[in-house]
């Protein structure tokens, strides 16, 4: 059953996990010989952090962008048929949902290999000045529970009906038509702010998000 | 189900967009940009109504006095006057400390655009629109109060170790000063800054007493004084020029190297330790010496900068240069690591949101 | 004779304006049971209900013994479904399909499963959404089939197909009802179909079951009678009156369509002071529309 269902997520959508595969590999190559490091000129150093600080912002979308595709494509083939194929196999339902998630989980294992493969041999290639180190294992990490979460997350919301993705939707919705009217009436209050740094802190959803994606670091 | 569909598509995409903005943030222009505007705010939400009138553009102006400080101001601006005074003189407060009997008086003219401003006086020219910005009248009243004092140390080798740098950084929130002294102090390559770093206090002393000026034979080795001629030979003709540089690059000269530092100097900006974390070392100075600490600042004379320092602090030289390096330390910037905590979380949350999946109406069974 | 399928008091809401009402339906295990109504009657819906796709308001599903939705994955294992509107993932191929569909039914028959494929001509290597309208509904009907279901569900099997291909599907159905002793539950409007087929017969309007009986009972049991100096009055009759209109053309008199006739029931008419003409069988898409007019007249 398992092997039917990976098969079928892998036919869904293995293309786009290959492209993912693709750019996870090559960021931190790229962010290596963005800085220009791969040459053995120490004395530059110090503009290697900030370098590195801002390709630090592209691994998080990177994990969140990955986790939507690989969530959203688990079900489009069963929103599809509107569930009815899935709704009468002879397996309990949630049982179903486990294989597809589990399905999912495994096809990431592919870019998040890559991500940490790119991340060593960038590391191999980059000339690392002293006072920094290299973070490879620890960023592959970090993306592979990111990646894991953001799955989580677009899976469960594709995975509900087309009421509860609404109730989702409005909620967001009132909250930014609430702040454009504040900020429109001139008021200061900032009602996004508090919430969304809420979310990005501890115990926040996306606190993992919020932490420090280096491959290159003090 | 298209809408279901939709509906987690808009989803996505507010987060990717939300998340990434916030993320991007640059927290170190942030931090010091929000401390002004929340002081601009209070000024600004009184001044909103004030007409722009006639004496706006002429007639006598009226003086407001906060502290040391004098604002010649139009009439019609006198309530914007006094806010930004306000403001500004609790600024200084925080920097100068209490006793600010030791800050010499300071008067500037806030006056419209198109006005003239007092002759001899420092004049910052704001619009007429209602919109006064306060930030910018807080910003100049702060930098004429800092530069007209920092003025008044000994120029010496003072004036060069303290550097424009330095004077701009002073006023800049101390988390985020030592947060960036201490990437600073962590990537510099030098082996007197490496070894300051890895908590040798004699070689911080040698290093925070080091100048722009200083003689390069204290503070760099004789390869690191290759090095930085040679990288600064590629982007510089004259050096390229230079007998002398190619001496030391090519033959490894070291007294070549020497030479090239002294007769390029203009052209070698290399510094064993940064403004910023110079600027550190000045504020920790400040903090230890408590009220009055300016005051000694400003009174103490000599060419030995960290004795100097020293004095203001009111502690022995190690001390201070121990408490300055333990601040920079703590504000090591948070691990790359991933804390276990952080993902047992994320491993937790990710559970939460499968049961969420699996409980759906759709799914379950009723 | 126990029942594949029996509901009791099914209750279920649609939208605002409809509704299943009390529906208690029983199919005989063993039994092709042909579920017929017009359209929008709530067949599908009610298909989807003894399936757990949809949840009932009160009332109770049994199905193989089993109640439904508790007892769903057991029943499913057991039960062959071929929905109304294709389900199956378009972008797999034939064969991927049903190598996808024998992975979650232990008692998938591979032989059977060749040999519709073969019978029904279909390419495993073609994907599903460029198959026809009649090549999809083999391929539903194949992968029901060849899972050795103990119950078939059938909902609109043949709606669209053209009469080879219908023909095709039957017959492969019929073969494997001559096999196995499993019951079928086929839901259609196309009369004519499920008259050559069904042994049982429930006829479904606006969400109320009408009538459920055999077959041969609902065939034979429906006659049309031109009758001549009909009573005004007509009460205590042995067979069930569904209808009394005027005659047309030269023959005068009025023409009744009832219900449950045996020909020893002439007699009625002797007694009344009537003239029983003519006793005309009516087949089951004329039994049936006349069984609906007569639901749907207002009472008295």
């Amino acid at each position: 059953m398992f092997r039917q269902i990976l098969y079928t997520q892998w036919k869904w959508s293995g293309l786009g996990v290959a492209a993912a595969t693709l750019v996870a590999f090559a960021l931190p190559i790229l962010s290596v010989q963005s800085a220009g490091i791969t040459e053995p000129t120490w004395l530059d150093a110090r503009v290697l952090l900030p370098e590195m600080e801002a390709w630090s912002r592209v691994y998080p979308a990177l994990a969140l962008a990955i986790g939507l595709l690989a969530g959203t494509m688990a079900w489009t083939h069963d929103h599809r048929g509107k569930h009815v194929y899935a709704l009468t196999l002879p397996l309990a339902r949630w049982h179903y949902v486990l294989l597809r998630f589990g399905a999912g989980l495994a096809m990431l294992v592919v870019p998040i290999a890559a991500l940490w493969l790119g991340g060593v041999l960038a590391s191999s290639m980059a000339v690392i000045p002293p006072g920094l180190q290299t973070y490879p294992h620890a960023l592959a990490l970090r993306f592979a529970v990111a990646v894991v979460l953001a799955f989580s997350i677009f899976f469960a919301i594709s995975a509900g009906t087309a009421r509860t993705a609404g109730y989702i939707l409005a909620i967001v919705g009132g909250l930014l038509v609430t702040q454009l009217l504040l900020g429109l009436s001139g008021s200061s209050t900032n009602v996004l702010g508090p919430i969304f740094d809420r979310m990005v802190t501890l115990p926040g959803p996306f606190e993992i998000f919020a932490g420090r994606w280096m491959l290159i670091d003090v | 189900m298209c809408s279901g569909r939709w509906g987690w598509i808009a989803t996505a995409l507010v987060v990717a967009a939300l998340v990434p903005g916030r993320l991007l943030r640059a927290q170190e222009t942030e931090a010091y940009r929000h401390v002004v505007e929340q002081l601009a705010e209070r000024v600004d939400a009184l001044t909103a109504a004030a007409p722009a009138t006639r004496e706006d553009q002429g007639g006598p102006l009226d003086t407001i006095r906060v502290g040391t400080i004098s604002l010649l101001v139009p009439p019609p601006r006198r309530a914007f006057a006094d806010e930004v005074g306000r403001a500004a003189w609790d600024s200084i407060v925080s920097y100068f400390g209490p006793d600010t009997s030791v800050l010499a008086p300071t008067v500037v003219a806030l006056v419209p655009t198109g006005r003239r401003g007092p002759s001899q006086i420092p004049t910052l020219h704001l619009p007429i629109r209602p919109e006064h910005p306060a930030a910018l009248a807080i910003g100049f009243i702060l930098s004429r109060v800092r530069d007209q004092e920092l003025t008044r140390i000994d120029p010496g080798s003072w004036g060069e170790w303290f550097g424009w740098a330095v004077r701009a950084m002073l006023f800049a929130p101390a988390k985020l000063q030592a947060r960036t002294a201490y990437s600073d102090l962590a990537t510099k390559p030098w082996a007197i800054v490496r070894d300051c770093f890895a908590g040798d206090i004699s070689q911080c002393a040698r290093v925070a007493s080091a100048g722009p000026d200083g003689p390069v034979t204290d503070y760099f080795t004789a390869d690191e004084r290759r090095r930085i001629v040679e990288r600064v030979r590629r982007d510089t003709p004259p050096l390229r020029r230079s007998a002398s540089a190619a001496r030391c690059v090519e033959a490894g000269s070291d007294s070549a190297c020497v030479e090239v530092f002294q007769e390029f100097r203009v052209w070698i900006t290399e510094d064993p330790l940064s403004p910023v974390a110079r600027a550190t070392l000045v504020r920790t100075a400040l903090d230890l010496g408590g009220e009055g600490a300016f005051g000694r600042l400003a009174a103490t004379q000599g060419e030995d900068v960290l004795a100097r320092l020293a004095t203001t602090a009111g502690v022995p030289q190690d001390t201070l240069l121990a408490t300055w390096r333990r601040r920079i330390m703590a504000e090591r910037p948070p691990a790359t690591t991933l804390p276990r905590l952080s993902g047992w979380l994320a491993f937790a949350w990710a559970v939460v949101f499968t049961v969420a999946a699996s409980r759906s109406t759709r799914w379950h069974r009723g | 004779m126990s029942n594949a399928i029996e509901t009791r008091g099914l209750h279920h809401r649609l939208g605002k304006n409809f509704e299943i009402r009390e529906l208690s339906l029983s199919v005989p295990s063993g039994s092709i049971y042909g579920f017929l109504g017009p359209n929008g009657s709530g067949k599908t819906t009610t298909v989807r209900l003894l399936l757990g796709l949809l949840r009932y308001t009160r009332g109770s599903v049994t199905v193989l013994g089993r109640p439904i939705p508790g007892d769903a994955p057991r029943v499913l294992a057991r039960t062959g479904y071929v929905p109304e509107r294709p389900h199956l993932y378009s972008a797999l191929s034939v064969a991927e399909a049903i190598r996808y569909h024998a992975a979650f039914h232990n008692s998938w028959d591979a032989r059977r499963a060749d040999e519709l494929a073969q019978r029904f001509h279909l390419d495993g290597s073609v994907r599903i959404s460029r198959l026809s309208k009649g090549e999809t509904g083999k391929l539903m009907m194949l992968l029901a089939i060849a899972q050795s279901p103990d119950l078939l569900v059938l909902d609109e099997p043949t709606d669209g197909l053209d009469p080879v291909v219908r023909r095709d599907v039957l017959t492969a159905l019929l073969d494997y009802v001559s096999q196995r002793d499993a019951t079928v539950f086929i839901s259609s409007h196309l009369v004519h179909e499920l008259e050559r087929i069904c042994d049982w017969v429930g006829v479904m309007d606006n969400g109320r079951l009408v009538a459920e009986m055999p077959m041969q009972t609902f065939k034979n049991g429906i006659k049309r009678l031109r009758v001549a100096d009909a009573p005004s009055l007509v009460s205590d009759t042995p067979f069930v009156l569904l209808s009394r209109e005027p005659g047309d053309g030269l023959g005068g008199g009025e023409v009744w369509v009832v219900r449950g006739w045996q020909d020893p029931m002439k007699q009625y008419f002797d007694g009344v002071g009537a003239a029983l003409r003519e006793v005309v069988d009516l087949d089951l898409e004329e039994g049936f529309v006349e069984l609906l007019r007569t639901f749907r007249a207002p009472s008295g």
